[in-house]
C-alpha cells in the first residue's frame, strides 16, 4: 500500500492540486471518485481520515530475526522489594554515605538484584570501580547477559571463565579476565601472551594489564617489566611498573633502589641517642631515570634534597627496618639530621602513597598523626593516613583509627571518621564513638549534616537503639544531631529489610 | 489501635473497615507528596522519635508533632481519600506532618498506640460529614427545585450557538490549511494549533481543544509528522464532519460524539452507562501535567469480564491527586462504562476493595491477538488512538521492535533509559508488560520485575 501521492498533495496545498490523487489501494478506487467529485480540501481531508484508520489497522507483524539467548534463570533468590526500594533511594543521592553498608548487606544475603534496578547500579559500579565486586556478584546472571550487550559494563565479565580465544578478540573486561586466568594455571604463557601483544595496545589496556599484575607481581614478570612497562612513555605505566618490581622480592630494580639509599641513610649512636645519618647524593646518576627518578627539581626544592626524596621513595617503608637493623616500632622515633629531615620524612610519605599496603600502618599512621610541622610539598596529612588505611582490612583499619583519633586534632579526627567511615565489630571502637557522640550532640554544631551522615555508619547495629534513646531525651538536637539520628533510623530500616522476608 | 490484616510487603498498610477495604502504600504517599523536598522532610518525620503521640482507627490517622513551635502540630489524615489537615503553617498540601504521619502507618503501623480519637480528631471528622452531608442536601435542593425552563432553555442556546461557533471556525481554520499545505509555515507551528486550542476552550469544547493540542505537543515533534501531520488534520476534519451531521446518528455515535467534545457534554453522557461488576487488575498508571492542569491515567483489566477500562482523575496543578487503588493491586469493584463507540472510559460506583495479591495472567498470549482486536475497535471507533495491551514480549536486540512468543514483533516507542530499563528486567525472557498500542508503535507503561509490578511512566506530574 502507498499513499505517497496523498501525502505529497496535502503537504504541497491543495491549491496547487490539479486532480485527486490516486488512491492508496485499488479497492479503494470507487470510494475515491466519489472523494474527487466533493471540494477538494474536503476530498483530500476525508481521503487521509480513510487512509489513517487503513494504515492503524492494517499493520502487520514482522517475523523477529533471530536474537541471542536469553538469561539463564538466577540460581538465587532475589532481594526483597523493601532492600531494592532502599537502594534505589541511596542512588538517587539520600544518605549515599550508606550505600556501602547497603552493599555489604546485600552481598551477605546471597541474593541477586532484581532487574529494575541495574540501569543506576550499574552506572554507579561504572563510576567507582571500588563498588565493582560487590556489584559483580549481585548483578547476577543478569549482569553478565547486560555486559555482553553493552560494552561499557564489561567490567561485569571479569569473573566469569572465558576462553582462550578471548584473548585475541574479546572485549577489554574479557581479555583481562583472560589474563587473570592464565596467570593464576601458566604464568609464562600469560606474559608471553602480554608481551606479544604489548605494542598494539591502548593506553587503558596497558594501565589495566599492569593492574593485574600489580595483584599479584610474579618473577616471570620480571624481564618484560624492566624493557618494555618501565620505559613506556606514559608516567603512569612507569609507575606502575616501578610498584610491581618494587614488590618483586629477588627483582634487580628493588636490590637497585635498596642500594641507592643504604648507603645514604644510617643509624649512628651519638651521645646518648641514636640518631639518622644521611648523606645525600652530590650528582645525579643519569641511569637512575631508568628507574623513575627525575633530576630536575620542583621549584623551591634543592637538587639533592629531590634526588633523595626521590631515592626513599621508592623503598617501602617495611623494608626499612631491615635495612637499618631496627625494630619495627623504633624507626620513625630516631632523630635525624634538621638539615635532611625533611627529604627523609617526606620520601616516608611518598613511599606510604605509592605502596601503602606495605607501609608499616601501625607505627607509621600514629607517626604521622603526631608530625607537626607537617612538612611543606606534602600531600595533605588526612589524605596520606586515609590512603594507608583504605589499604587495610576494615576491622584493622577501624581498630587502628580508634588508636590514633584521639591524639588528633578534633577537626582532623572527624575528618578522617568520615573519610574511612565503617562499622567498628559491637564493643570495639571505644575512642572512635566517644569521639563521635561529642561531636554530634555539640551545641551548636561543628559538623556539616554531611558529615553527621558518614558518622552514622561508625555506630554498630546493636547501638542504634540506645543512642536514639539517648539523641530523644537530649532537650535540644542540632540539624547535625537530627541528621545523624535520621541517618540511624534510616540504617535502622534498611537492616530489617535483609532480616525481614 | 490500627488493625493489620495482612501485610503484602513492607511498606504497605492494608486495613478492613465494614464496607471497605483501604491499602496504604509507600508509593501512594510518594505520589500524593506536592515535591522532593516535602517527601524528604516527610520521610524523615516517618519515625515515632518525631511525635509525641500516634493513633488511628480504620478511618482515620492522627499524631501530635514535635515541632519548633510551642505546641505540637496536630495532625490528622483520613484513610479513605488521604485527605489530611494539620496545624502546622505550611502552605503546602498535604504538608510535611502528613506524609510522616503516612509514611509512619505505612511502614511502622505498631506505632500507632492510641485508639481512642481526641476531641481534635473527632471534630475534624464531624465537620467533614457535616459538610458531605450538607452538599448532599444542597444538591437535592438544587435537583428538587423547579427548572426555570425559559432561562435553561436560554443558556443552552448561548452555549449551543458557541459551540457551533467554534466548530465553524475550526472546519474553516482547517479548510485554509489544507488549501494551503500542511508543509506551510502556519500548520507546522504549534502556537497555530495553540491559539486554536484556546478558541476551542472558549468555545466550550475541551475535547476539541484536547485534539488540537496534541497536534502542538505530539504530532509536529512526531519524526514522521510529514506522514503524521495530514493524517490527524484528517482524523479531526472527519470527526467535525461526525459532529455537524449529529442529529442523524444512532445512540452510540452521539454518546461517542459527546465524549469527544468533552467538557459538560459528559454529564448528559452519564445516562445508560454499561455497569461491569468484576475483580479489576490495576495494570497501568500515568501522572503528567500539562497546562497546570494535573491528569491521572489508569488502565484497569477486568479478570473475568477480560474488559480494558481507563479511569481518568484530574486536579489543578499544585494539588495531589490521591489514587486509591495501589499499582499492581486488585480492586473488586462496579466500574460504570460511558457510552459511545468502543466504550474504554468508566468511573467506579464505589470505593471498592482493594488487595494486594498475585499479578494476574496475561490478557492475551500474542501480538496477533492485540492486532486483531485494534483492528475490532478501530473499525468500531474509527476516532480511537490507541488500546491497552499485557502480553508477555520481550525487546528485539536492537530495541526497536518488541517480540512475542511466536516471534513476531511490532514496533516500539521509547527513550534510552526506557529501553535499557525493559531489557534489563526482561533479559531476553518473555515479561508480562502493560502498555498501549496506537496502530504504530507499542509504547509502555508497567512490567513485572521478579514479584513485583512497576511503572515505566512518571507516577508524579
Amino acid at each position: 500500500m502507498t499513499d505517497y501521492p496523498l501525502i505529497s498533495a496535502s503537504l504541497l496545498g491543495v491549491a496547487r492540486m490539479t486532480a485527486m490523487p490516486t488512491p492508496p489501494d485499488p479497492s479503494l478506487e470507487t470510494i475515491w471518485n466519489a472523494l474527487a467529485a466533493m471540494d477538494p480540501a474536503d476530498g483530500v481531508l476525508q481521503a487521509l481520515a480513510l487512509t489513517r484508520a487503513l494504515h492503524r489497522g492494517g499493520i502487520k507483524l514482522q517475523a523477529a530475526e533471530e536474537s541471542a539467548p536469553a538469561c539463564i534463570p538466577e540460581s538465587r533468590e532475589l532481594l526483597s522489594s523493601g532492600a531494592v526500594d532502599s537502594l534505589m533511594r541511596l542512588l538517587k543521592g539520600e544518605y549515599s554515605e550508606i550505600l556501602p553498608e547497603w552493599l555489604g548487606l546485600a552481598s551477605s544475603s546471597g541474593r541477586v538484584l532484581p532487574g529494575r534496578v541495574l540501569p543506576e547500579i550499574l552506572t554507579a559500579a561504572t563510576k567507582d570501580p571500588k563498588m565493582r565486586s560487590i556489584v559483580r556478584n549481585l548483578a547476577g546472571e543478569r549482569g553478565s547477559w547486560i555486559a555482553r550487550r553493552h560494552s561499557k559494563f564489561s567490567w561485569l565479565l571479569e569473573d566469569v571463565i572465558v576462553g582462550d580465544d578471548l584473548w585475541y578478540d574479546g572485549v577489554s573486561a574479557e581479555r583481562i579476565t583472560r589474563l587473570r586466568q592464565t596467570r593464576a594455571s601458566d604464568p609464562t604463557r600469560a606474559m608471553e601472551a602480554v608481551a606479544s601483544h604489548w605494542a598494539g595496545e591502548d593506553a587503558p589496556m596497558r594501565e589495566a594489564i599492569l593492574k593485574v599484575i600489580s595483584e599479584n607481581p610474579l618473577a616471570t614478570d620480571e624481564a618484560w617489566l624492566e624493557q618494555s612497562a618501565l620505559t613506556d612513555r606514559r608516567q603512569e605505566i612507569r609507575e606502575l611498573a616501578a610498584s610491581c618490581l618494587t614488590t618483586l622480592p629477588d627483582s634487580t630494580f628493588r636490590k637497585r633502589a635498596l642500594d641507592r639509599v643504604r648507603s645514604r641513610v644510617k643509624i649512628q649512636r651519638r651521645l646518648l641517642k641514636r640518631v639518622f645519618v644521611v648523606e645525600p647524593p652530590e650528582k645525579f646518576d643519569p641511569s637512575w631515570t631508568a628507574d623513575g627518578l627525575k633530576e630536575k627539581p620542583p621549584q623551591g626544592t634543592g637538587e639533592k634534597a629531590w634526588w633523595l626524596r626521590q631515592m626513599i621513595a621508592m623503598v617501602a617503608l617495611n623494608e626499612w627496618p631491615a635495612i637499618l637493623d631496627c625494630e619495627h616500632d623504633d624507626l620513625f622515633r630516631f632523630h635525624a639530621d634538621p638539615d635532611w629531615r625533611d627529604p627523609l620524612v617526606l620520601g616516608w610519605i611518598d613511599a606510604a602513597r605509592r605502596t601503602p599496603d606495605r607501609a608499616l600502618p601501625e607505627q607509621f599512621v600514629p607517626f604521622v598523626a603526631a608530625l607537626d610541622p607537617w612538612p611543606a610539598g606534602a600531600s595533605s596529612k588526612s589524605s596520606v593516613i586515609s590512603s594507608i588505611l583504605d589499604a587495610l582490612p576494615a576491622t584493622r583499619r577501624i581498630g587502628l583509627l580508634d588508636d590514633v583519633v584521639g591524639k588528633l586534632p578534633a577537626p582532623l579526627a572527624v575528618e578522617l571518621m568520615v573519610r574511612c567511615a565503617a562499622t567498628p565489630e559491637y564493643g570495639k571502637g571505644k575512642h572512635l564513638l566517644q569521639i563521635v557522640d561529642s561531636t554530634v550532640t555539640a551545641i551548636p554544631a561543628i559538623i556539616t549534616r554531611a558529615h553527621a551522615r558518614a558518622l552514622a555508619l561508625c555506630i554498630p547495629q546493636e547501638g542504634i537503639q540506645q543512642r536514639l534513646e539517648t539523641l530523644a531525651k537530649l532537650p535540644e538536637l542540632s540539624p547535625a544531631a537530627e541528621e545523624f539520628a535520621t541517618t540511624l533510623e534510616f540504617r535502622r530500616a534498611m537492616r530489617n529489610h535483609f532480616y525481614q522476608p | 489501635m490500627i488493625s493489620v490484616k495482612s501485610v503484602g510487603r513492607p511498606g504497605t498498610l492494608l486495613l478492613d473497615s465494614v464496607l471497605t477495604q483501604t491499602v496504604l502504600t509507600t508509593d501512594q504517599i510518594t505520589a500524593i507528596a506536592p515535591d522532593a523536598s516535602s517527601l524528604k522532610s516527610g520521610r524523615d518525620l516517618g519515625t515515632p522519635r518525631k511525635w509525641e503521640s500516634l493513633g488511628g482507627d480504620d478511618e482515620v490517622l492522627w499524631g501530635l508533632a514535635t515541632g519548633s513551635g510551642k505546641n505540637p502540630y496536630q495532625t490528622r489524615v483520613r484513610l479513605a481519600d488521604l485527605a489530611s489537615k494539620c496545624s502546622c503553617p505550611s502552605r503546602k498540601f498535604p504538608c510535611k506532618h502528613a506524609i510522616g504521619l503516612m509514611f509512619v502507618a505505612a511502614n511502622q503501623p505498631d506505632a500507632l498506640t492510641q485508639t481512642e480519637r481526641p476531641a481534635w480528631v473527632i471534630e475534624w471528622i464531624e465537620t467533614h460529614a457535616a459538610r458531605v452531608e450538607k452538599a448532599a442536601a444542597r444538591a437535592e435542593e438544587k435537583d428538587s427545585k423547579p427548572v426555570d425552563e425559559k432561562a435553561a432553555a436560554r443558556r443552552r442556546a448561548i452555549r449551543d450557538n458557541r459551540v457551533q461557533e467554534g466548530l465553524e471556525l475550526l472546519e474553516k481554520s482547517i479548510l485554509d490549511l489544507t488549501r494551503e499545505g500542511f508543509a506551510s509555515r502556519t500548520a507546522r507551528d504549534a502556537a497555530t494549533w495553540e491559539n486554536l486550542a484556546k478558541r476551542m476552550v472558549d468555545s466550550q469544547v475541551p475535547g476539541l481543544a484536547g485534539n488540537l493540542r496534541y497536534i502542538a505537543d505530539t504530532v509536529l515533534r512526531d519524526p514522521e509528522v510529514d506522514q503524521e501531520l495530514p493524517f490527524e488534520i484528517g482524523r479531526l476534519h472527519l470527526l467535525l464532519k461526525v459532529i455537524q451531521s449529529a442529529e442523524s446518528h444512532d445512540e452510540s455515535l452521539k454518546a461517542e460524539i459527546l465524549l469527544q467534545l468533552g467538557g459538560r457534554s459528559l454529564a448528559a453522557a452519564d445516562e445508560g452507562m454499561e455497569i461491569v461488576d468484576d475483580q479489576w487488575f490495576i495494570a497501568s498508571r500515568t501522572v503528567e501535567e500539562r497546562d497546570r492542569l494535573i491528569t491521572s491515567s489508569t488502565w484497569i483489566l477486568g479478570q473475568v469480564s477480560r474488559r480494558w477500562a481507563r479511569l481518568l482523575r484530574f486536579a489543578p496543578a499544585m494539588q495531589a491527586i490521591t489514587e486509591p487503588w495501589p499499582l499492581g493491586s486488585n480492586v473488586r469493584v462496579a466500574m460504570k462504562f460511558q457510552a459511545g463507540l468502543h466504550p474504554l472510559r468508566a468511573t467506579p460506583a464505589s470505593d471498592g476493595n482493594v488487595s494486594i495479591s498475585q499479578i494476574p495472567a496475561a490478557h492475551e498470549d500474542e501480538l496477533e491477538e492485540l492486532l486483531e482486536r485494534f483492528t475490532l475497535a478501530l473499525t468500531a471507533n474509527p476516532f480511537l488512538r490507541n488500546l491497552p495491551f499485557f502480553i508477555p514480549l520481550h525487546p528485539a536486540p536492537d530495541s526497536k521492535s518488541l517480540i512475542d512468543r511466536a516471534g513476531m514483533a511490532l514496533p516500539w516507542r521509547a527513550s534510552d533509559d526506557q529501553a535499557f530499563r525493559v531489557e534489563c528486567i526482561c533479559a531476553g525472557n518473555l515479561t508480562p508488560i502493560c502498555g498501549e498500542w496506537d496502530g504504530r508503535s507499542l509504547r509502555l507503561l508497567s512490567i513485572l520485575d521478579g514479584d513485583a509490578w512497576i511503572p515505566l511512566t512518571s507516577q508524579q506530574p
